[in-house]
């Protein structure tokens, strides 16, 4: 059997493409909600469950302060976005953060989700972008934070949730995180639930960036 | 304006005056670099108090290891640091393991992980400006933008995690902190040219 140059350049391209394309897995940024994971030693540090445990992939994250949640923006495999986002305890964006939420049942999805992790999101409408609701949850991770390294306390300790009233103590804890990213505080009142308080401070936040996407 | 130390002086139980410790161990000066000084494995953290901070500060360190050069990197800069420790840390967990970690009281909380991997003798620095926290190797951006708030103050430095005895020889060396507070009247860069100016107007 006469065989050509060509089939045996042909035989050696596929012998070296073959394994870099299988090696080379493509991956895309996608945004997810995640407990928090850990014990916060240096061997077992918190991180964000399921994605911090994946090796070789890039991600980048806020945590919701002490809270036990943190909004990561992940570089993943569509095997590793496919398995994450089909946990229970993952809440994962679409792929186009500039969609619209849209209606039922996907707005009552992502109002529960971020409520459910003590994130305002009942005033959430069907016309917000994905990228609109990042913004909310990371301008609340910002909130919380400040307040956990100036007070090292939680905001939602057992028995207190976004609409319950906050105690003098709690109250004058975010006029201080207010005052010292220089917001307007006079806003805020005991009178009002913790989550109107939440709210009057983060709308004012300037905005962020997360994996490289600007909130 | 910089503060800077090369440690390029005998070798010391302490790194000297313009040094102190947040954990309970300290650094030494060994060979000419900064080692950890602990008699167990620990994350030492060493802040610069010679001077104040403002809160946009850089550090910016040479890492490595001088027994095995491809491992056990587990020292870096770190920015905003205070007692706890709290503050950000430029952690090279191994060398495949690039994180921008945050303490708090002494516990870890990894806020970025990024592709790559670290040589001995790389440099690396943390720089941060408002909540944002930057990572570069060799001068070059590592990642994205980091964003978060927790602290807003602290001082610049350093962590080694080496123990005397443990075979973990890691080191840091050439430290270099921008955002310092300088003391006294600021002075202009260019004499010259405002005495110029001050003749010609």
């Amino acid at each position: 059997m006469r065989v050509s140059r060509r089939h045996v350049f042909g035989v050696l391209l596929a012998l070296v493409l073959v394994p870099a394309a299988a090696v080379a897995q493509e991956t895309s940024l996608g945004f997810y909600l995640v407990p928090k994971v850990g014990t916060g030693t240096a061997l077992d540090p918190f991180r964000p469950k399921y994605i911090g445990d994946l090796a070789g992939v890039q991600w980048s994250a806020m945590d919701l302060g002490i809270e036990p949640t943190f909004i990561v923006g992940a570089n993943l495999s569509a095997a590793q976005h496919t398995s994450v986002s089909g946990q229970s305890d993952v809440f994962a964006f679409p792929a186009n953060i500039d969609g619209a939420v849209g209606g039922n049942p996907t707005l009552n999805r992502v109002r529960n989700g971020l409520e459910q992790r003590n994130i305002p999101g009942a005033d959430i409408a069907s016309t917000w972008t994905w990228r609109q609701v990042i913004g909310r949850v990371g301008d609340t991770c910002l909130i919380l934070q400040r307040l956990n390294g100036q007070h090292q306390t939680r905001l939602f300790p057992p028995g207190v949730s976004l609409d319950s009233q906050p105690s003098q103590s709690v109250f004058e804890q975010l006029v201080s995180v207010g005052q010292s990213f220089g917001l307007t505080t006079s806003p805020l009142s005991i009178g009002l639930t913790v989550r109107e308080n939440l709210l009057r401070l983060s709308d004012q936040l300037p905005g962020f960036t997360l994996g490289g996407e600007v909130f | 304006m910089a503060v800077s130390d090369n440690f390029n002086r005998a070798d010391n139980a302490s790194v000297g005056a313009n040094w102190s410790g947040l954990n309970s161990a300290t650094a030494k000066v060994a060979g000419n670099r900064a080692r950890g000084n602990a008699t167990s494995y620990d994350y030492q953290w060493i802040v610069w108090t010679a001077n104040t901070w403002n809160a946009t500060q850089t550090s910016e360190c040479e890492v490595g290891n001088s027994v095995n050069p491809s491992n056990a990197f587990d020292e870096g800069p770190i920015v905003r640091a205070a007692a706890g420790p709290d503050g950000y840390y430029a952690m090279l967990h191994s060398s495949s393991l690039r994180r921008i970690y945050r303490r708090d009281d002494g516990a870890f909380t990894v806020l970025q992980n990024m592709d790559g991997t670290v040589a001995s003798g790389d440099t690396i620095k943390l720089e941060i400006t408002g909540s944002t926290l930057k990572y570069f190797r060799n001068g070059a951006q590592v990642g994205s933008d980091q964003v978060d708030s927790t602290y807003s103050s602290g001082s610049a430095g350093f962590c080694v995690s080496s123990a005397t005895g443990t075979g973990y020889e890691d080191y840091i060396d050439n430290w270099v902190g921008t955002g310092e507070v300088v003391a006294g009247k600021a002075r202009p860069l260019f004499r010259s040219s405002v005495r110029f100016f001050r003749r010609s107007f």
